[in-house]
C-alpha cells in the first residue's frame, strides 16, 4: 500500500512540477506561437503538420526540452483544429486528417450553417485533443510496471517491430515500405561505426564520418516533395472567400457537441487508440471514426452526408485525440506512432533524451510537460479558431507564389541549422528528389524517416543486447513475443494475398459433402475451453506475479489462481456459446471450465509464475504447453462421459468430421490461392515507375559490395538489413512486372473510404436525383493524387523547373548570401512564374527578407553559410548572411 | 535580448533598396522581351 502511495506522490508531484514550468510566459509564448503556427499551416494548401515540424525542428536545437516540445506539440496538435475551416466552408480538406469532415461540413456550409459546423468542428476538436492527452496522462501509471521488464533487448525488439508495422500498414505496398524503411536505417548507419571505427559509406568525405545529419534528410522527403507539387498543381484551395457570416449559430455548434458527447467519447477513443498503433496515419483515422459514427449512430445512414452535424463531430474529434495516442508509443518504446512522431523523436535524439523506461522515471516532468502541451495547444488552438474564423479563411485563398518563397527561405536556413556546412544544404537537395519521386511513385516515406531516426538506436540495443546476453536475449519473453508479432505481420499481407487469389474458389466443389452439425458440439467447446483456461492460468499468474512486486510479503494463493482462471475463461465460453447459438447443455458446458480449471491443479501444483519469469520464451512454451495438455485430458475424459447416450456419441463423431472438413477447405483455399498466385505470371511488362525500384536496387547491391570488406561489428547490422531490403526490392519489382494486373486490396485508408462510401451509396440507391451528390463525393475523397490532374509532360517540365530554381538558388546563395538571394527568387518567382502586380512582388520581398533578417539575424543570431563575396570582400559582411 | 537597432534599420533599408534594384532590373528586361510570361511561359 505504502508502494502505492508513494508511486501516486511521485507522479503528482512531477505533473504538478511540469505544469509550473510550462506556465513559464517565455514558453506559454513559444506554445501559442507553434499553435498559431499549426492552424495556419493546416489551413494553408500544399503544407501539412508533417513538414511544418520538419521545418520547426532546427530552431528548437538551443531550446530546453520542455519549451522545445512545447513548440512542436504545440504545432502538431494544432493542425487537426484549423484543417475543417477549408473543408467545411469550401469542401476541400486543408490536410488530410479532414477528409471526412468535408462530407457533412461541406453540405451544412451550403444549407447555411458553416457557422455551426465551424463551431461543433473547433468543440469537438478541443474535446478530442483533451481526450488524447488525458490518454496519455492514464497510460503512464499503467505503463510504469511494464518498464521494469524492458532492457535493451526489448526495447530492440520495440523498434523493429515498429518499422516493420509502419512498413507494412502506411501505404499499400507492403514490400516497398519494408524496402524504404531498411534503406533508412542503411542510411542512419552512414560514418564512423560506433564499435570499430570502421568508416562506412563515407566516399573520403570528411562531411560523412559524423553520419548524415537527421533535419536535411526530414525537410528534403517531407517539406520539398510538397512545395513541388504546389508549384506543380498550382491551385489555392478556394478562389474567392466570401462565404457569408460564419459567426452565426456558434452557439448552437457548441451545444451540439455537448449533446453528443458520447460519440465524442466513442471517436476519441478510436483516434486516440489507433493513433498508437504504429503505421496507422492521420488520413485512416477520420475515415474509421466518421465509418463507426455512421454505423451505429441512430439514423446516420439516412441523414449522413447531407450535412449532419454528428459527421463533422465524428471525424473532428478522432483526429485530434491521435497526438496523445501517437505519444504514448513514442515515449514508452521509442517507436514513434506517426511520422510526426518520427520527427518528435528526432527531437528526442537531438536533446539527448533517451525514449523508453528513462521517460517515465528520471525524466517523468518531461512526459507530463508534453501531456500539458497537447492540452493547452488544444485550448489555445480552440479558442484562436473561434476568434479568427474568418481571417483563418482567407489563408486558403493564398496563391502557391505567395507559400513557396517564404517556406522555402525558411527551410534553407532549418537545414543549414543541422552542421553548419555547406554539405547540409546537398544533402536537402539530393533527399528531395528522392522524397519526391517517392511520393510520385507511390512510395511510403514514413518507413524511410523511422528507419533513419531509429537505425543507430537499433545498432547500439542489438551491441548492448548481444554483448550482456549473448544469444539468449533472443529467448527473452517480450522479445520473443515482440518478434513473433513482427513476423505475424510480415506474413499477414502475404496470406492475406494468397486468400484473395482464391476468392471465387467454391470448396464445395469438393468431393466431400459437406456434413451439418447440429446439438452439442462438445470437441470444439473443449479444445477452446481447455486454450481459455490455460491463457486464463497464465494471465492469473502474471496478475499474481505483479502484486507481488507492489508489496513483497504477498504469497499468490492456488485458489486465487482458479477463480481468476474461471473469470477470465467463464465470459470466453460465454461468448463461444453465444456466437454459436447453443441453447441446450449450458450447465453441462459450464461444469467443464471448472473442471479444467482444476485440472491445472494435476498432478501436483506447479506455480507457473517461477518458471514464467526466469524470462525465457522456451520455457514459457513449455510450461502452457503441459498447462494445455492437462486440460486436454480432463477434457477427454469429460468428453467421453458425456458420450455414454448414443445420440450424443454420433453428433460427436459428426461433429469431428465436420471439424476436419472445415480444416481441410481452409487448407484447400491456402493451397489453390498459392498456386494461382505463383502461376498467375506474365511475360514482364515495364513501366517508368520501375526504373525508380531498378534504381533503389543497384545502390542496395553496390552498398552491400562495398560493406563486405568491413569489419565483422561494423558490417553485420548493415548485411542483414541491406539483404532484408534486396530481397523486399526485387520481390516487389518481380510483382511489378510481371504479376497480372489486378484489383488488389489497396490500404488502410483506401478500405476505409471505400466502406464510408459503399453506405453512403447503398442508402442513396434508387434516388436518381442524388447520382450527381455522389459523383461530387467521390471527388472530395480524392485527396491523395493532388498532382493527377496535370498531363505528365507538363508535370515533369514543372518539377524539373522546381529543382532547378533550388540549384540556382544555392548557386547564387554561395555567391551573394541568403538573405539577398531570398530577395532576388521572390521577384524572379513571383513574377515570372505567376505574373503578380509589382506593388505585391515588392511589399511581399521587402516584408520578407526584413523580417527574415530581424529574426533569423538579430533575434536567434544564426550563422550564415559562409560566401564567395564575403571571402573576398570582407568589409561586405555587414550586409546580413553575406 | 539585446538587438543593434541602428545595425537592423540600416541593413532593412539597404535591403528594401536591393528588392526595388532587383525588380527594377527585371522590369526592364521583361520590357525588353515584349510583356510579362504568361504563368511560367506555359
Amino acid at each position: 500500500m505504502e508502494s502505492i502511495a508513494a508511486e501516486i506522490a511521485f507522479m503528482a508531484t512531477s505533473a504538478g512540477k511540469a505544469f509550473v514550468i510550462l506556465m513559464d510566459p517565455m514558453r506559454l509564448m513559444y506554445l501559442s506561437a507553434g499553435c498559431m503556427m499549426g492552424l495556419v499551416l493546416g489551413i494553408v494548401p500544399g503544407i501539412g503538420g508533417l513538414a511544418g515540424t520538419a521545418m520547426l525542428l532546427p530552431f528548437t536545437f538551443n531550446m530546453d526540452p520542455y519549451t522545445a516540445f512545447a513548440l512542436l506539440l504545440g504545432l502538431g496538435s494544432t493542425t487537426a483544429t484549423g484543417d475543417p475551416i477549408p473543408a467545411i466552408l469550401f469542401g476541400v480538406p486543408g490536410g488530410a486528417a479532414s477528409a471526412a469532415t468535408v462530407l457533412d461540413g461541406f453540405p451544412m456550409a451550403k444549407k447555411g450553417e458553416a457557422g455551426r459546423a465551424l463551431s461543433a468542428a473547433y468543440m469537438s476538436s478541443l474535446m478530442g485533443g483533451i481526450f488524447g492527452a488525458f490518454l496519455m496522462a492514464v497510460s503512464i501509471p499503467i505503463l510504469r510496471p511494464v518498464m521494469l521488464f524492458l532492457g535493451s533487448p526489448e526495447l530492440l525488439a520495440f523498434s523493429v517491430l515498429g518499422i516493420s508495422m509502419v512498413a507494412i500498414l502506411s501505404g499499400s505496398a507492403p514490400l516497398r515500405g519494408l524496402t524504404a524503411g531498411c534503406i533508412g536505417i542503411m542510411i542512419a548507419m552512414i560514418g564512423t561505426d560506433p564499435q570499430s571505427g570502421t568508416l562506412r559509406w563515407t566516399f573520403n568525405s570528411l562531411y560523412l564520418w559524423d553520419g548524415l545529419p537527421l533535419t536535411p534528410q526530414l525537410l528534403g522527403i517531407f517539406a520539398l516533395p510538397e512545395l513541388c507539387d504546389l508549384l506543380i498543381s498550382r491551385t489555392a484551395i478556394a478562389a474567392d472567400t466570401s462565404v457569408g457570416n460564419i459567426y452565426k449559430g456558434q452557439w448552437q455548434g457548441v451545444q451540439d457537441c455537448f449533446r453528443h458527447w458520447w460519440l465524442i467519447l466513442r471517436c476519441s477513443w478510436i483516434g486516440g487508440g489507433i493513433g498508437s498503433i504504429p503505421g496507422i496515419s492521420a488520413s485512416v483515422v477520420d475515415w474509421l471514426a466518421y465509418g463507426h459514427a455512421l454505423k451505429t449512430e441512430k439514423g446516420a445512414s439516412a441523414t449522413f452526408g447531407k450535412g449532419d452535424v454528428r459527421g463533422v463531430i465524428a471525424s473532428e474529434s478522432s483526429n485530434n485525440a491521435k497526438e496523445g495516442g501517437a505519444l504514448v508509443p513514442t515515449v514508452a518504446f521509442g517507436v514513434p506512432g506517426s511520422a510526426t512522431m518520427a520527427i518528435l523523436l528526432g527531437a528526442f535524439l537531438i536533446h539527448g533524451l533517451v525514449p523508453g523506461p528513462d521517460m517515465l522515471n528520471k525524466n517523468l516532468d518531461i512526459t507530463y510537460a508534453m501531456v500539458w502541451s497537447v492540452a493547452l495547444a488544444n485550448i489555445l488552438g480552440a479558442g484562436m479558431c473561434y476568434a479568427f474564423s474568418p481571417q483563418f479563411a482567407k489563408l486558403s485563398v493564398l496563391r502557391f507564389s505567395l507559400i513557396l518563397p517564404a517556406v522555402l527561405g525558411i527551410i534553407y536556413i532549418g537545414a543549414f541549422e543541422a552542421t553548419r556546412q555547406w554539405g547540409d544544404l546537398y544533402t536537402l537537395l539530393l533527399f528531395g528528389v528522392i522524397g519526391w519521386i517517392m511520393k510520385q511513385f507511390k512510395w511510403p516515406r514514413p518507413p524511410l524517416i523511422l528507419g533513419l531516426v531509429l537505425g543507430d538506436t537499433i545498432e547500439r540495443y542489438l551491441f548492448i543486447s548481444v554483448e550482456r546476453y549473448g544469444l539468449s536475449w533472443l529467448d527473452r519473453l517480450v522479445v520473443a513475443v515482440l518478434f513473433t508479432m513482427a513476423i505475424v505481420g510480415l506474413v499477414r499481407p502475404f496470406l492475406q494475398d494468397i486468400r484473395y487469389h482464391a476468392r471465387d474458389y467454391n470448396p464445395t466443389s469438393a468431393a466431400r459433402e459437406p456434413l451439418t452439425t447440429t446439438g452439442p458440439i462438445w470437441i470444439m467447446a473443449v479444445v477452446r475451453i481447455a486454450l481459455a483456461t490455460t491463457f486464463g492460468l497464465f494471465l492469473a499468474d502474471l496478475a499474481t506475479f505483479i502484486l507481488s512486486l507492489t508489496s513483497a510479503r504477498f504469497e499468490p494463493a492456488i485458489a486465487m489462481s482458479i477463480v481468476v482462471t474461471c473469470v477470465i475463461a467463464g465470459p470466453l465460453l460465454a461468448w463461444s456459446i453465444y456466437r454459436r447459438r447453443i441453447t441446450q447443455d449450458i450447465v453441462m458446458l459450464a461444469v467443464i471450465p471448472v473442471a479444467l480449471a482444476a485440472a491445472q491443479l494435476l498432478p501436483a501444483n506447479v506455480p507457473m509464475f517461477k518458471v514464467v519469469f526466469a524470462n525465457s520464451a522456451t520455457a514459457v512454451l513449455v510450461v502452457l504447453g503441459l498447462a494445455f495438455l492437462k486440460s486436454l485430458l480432463v477434457g477427454l475424459i469429460v468428453v467421453l462421459w458425456l458420450s455414454r447416450d448414443q445420440g450424443t456419441r454420433n453428433n460427436l463423431i459428426s461433429h469431428v468430421n465436420a471439424y476436419m472438413d472445415n480444416l481441410w477447405t481452409s487448407w484447400d483455399i491456402l493451397k489453390v490461392g498459392f498456386t494461382r498466385m505463383v502461376t498467375g505470371f506474365q511475360a514482364p511488362r515495364f513501366h517508368i515507375s520501375q526504373l525508380f525500384t531498378i534504381f533503389v536496387i543497384g545502390i542496395l547491391s553496390s552498398a552491400l559490395l562495398m560493406s563486405l570488406s568491413w569489419d565483422f561489428s561494423a558490417k553485420i547490422v548493415p548485411l542483414v538489413v541491406g539483404t532484408a531490403a534486396l530481397l523486399a526490392a526485387g520481390l516487389s519489382l518481380l510483382n511489378d512486372m510481371c504479376r497480372k494486373p489486378e484489383p488488389s486490396l489497396g490500404s488502410l485508408a483506401e478500405q476505409a473510404m471505400a466502406d464510408v462510401e459503399q453506405r453512403i451509396n447503398a442508402s442513396e440507391s434508387g434516388a436518381t436525383e442524388n447520382v450527381g451528390a455522389v459523383a461530387e463525393k467521390k471527388i472530395h475523397m480524392d485527396i491523395t493524387s493532388d498532382t493527377a490532374h496535370v498531363p505528365i509532360d507538363i508535370l515533369l517540365k514543372r518539377a524539373a523547373r522546381f529543382f532547378g530554381y533550388l540549384l540556382v538558388f544555392m548557386v547564387v546563395m554561395s555567391v551573394i548570401g541568403l538573405i539577398p538571394t531570398v530577395g532576388l527568387f521572390v521577384v524572379f518567382f513571383m513574377r515570372y512564374e505567376n505574373s503578380e502586380r509589382w506593388t505585391l512582388i515588392i511589399t511581399y520581398a521587402s516584408v520578407l527578407v526584413v523580417s527574415i533578417t530581424f529574426v533569423f539575424e538579430h533575434i536567434m543570431h544564426i550563422p550564415w553559410p559562409p560566401t564567395y563575396m564575403g571571402q573576398w570582400f570582407p568589409v561586405l559582411k555587414m550586409i546580413p548572411s553575406l | 535580448m539585446y538587438i543593434d537597432l541602428m545595425q537592423f534599420l540600416t541593413q532593412a533599408v539597404g535591403l528594401v533598396a536591393w528588392v526595388f534594384l532587383a525588380a527594377g532590373v527585371y522590369a526592364a528586361i521583361e520590357k525588353a522581351l515584349g510583356g510579362p510570361a504568361q504563368s511560367g511561359g506555359e
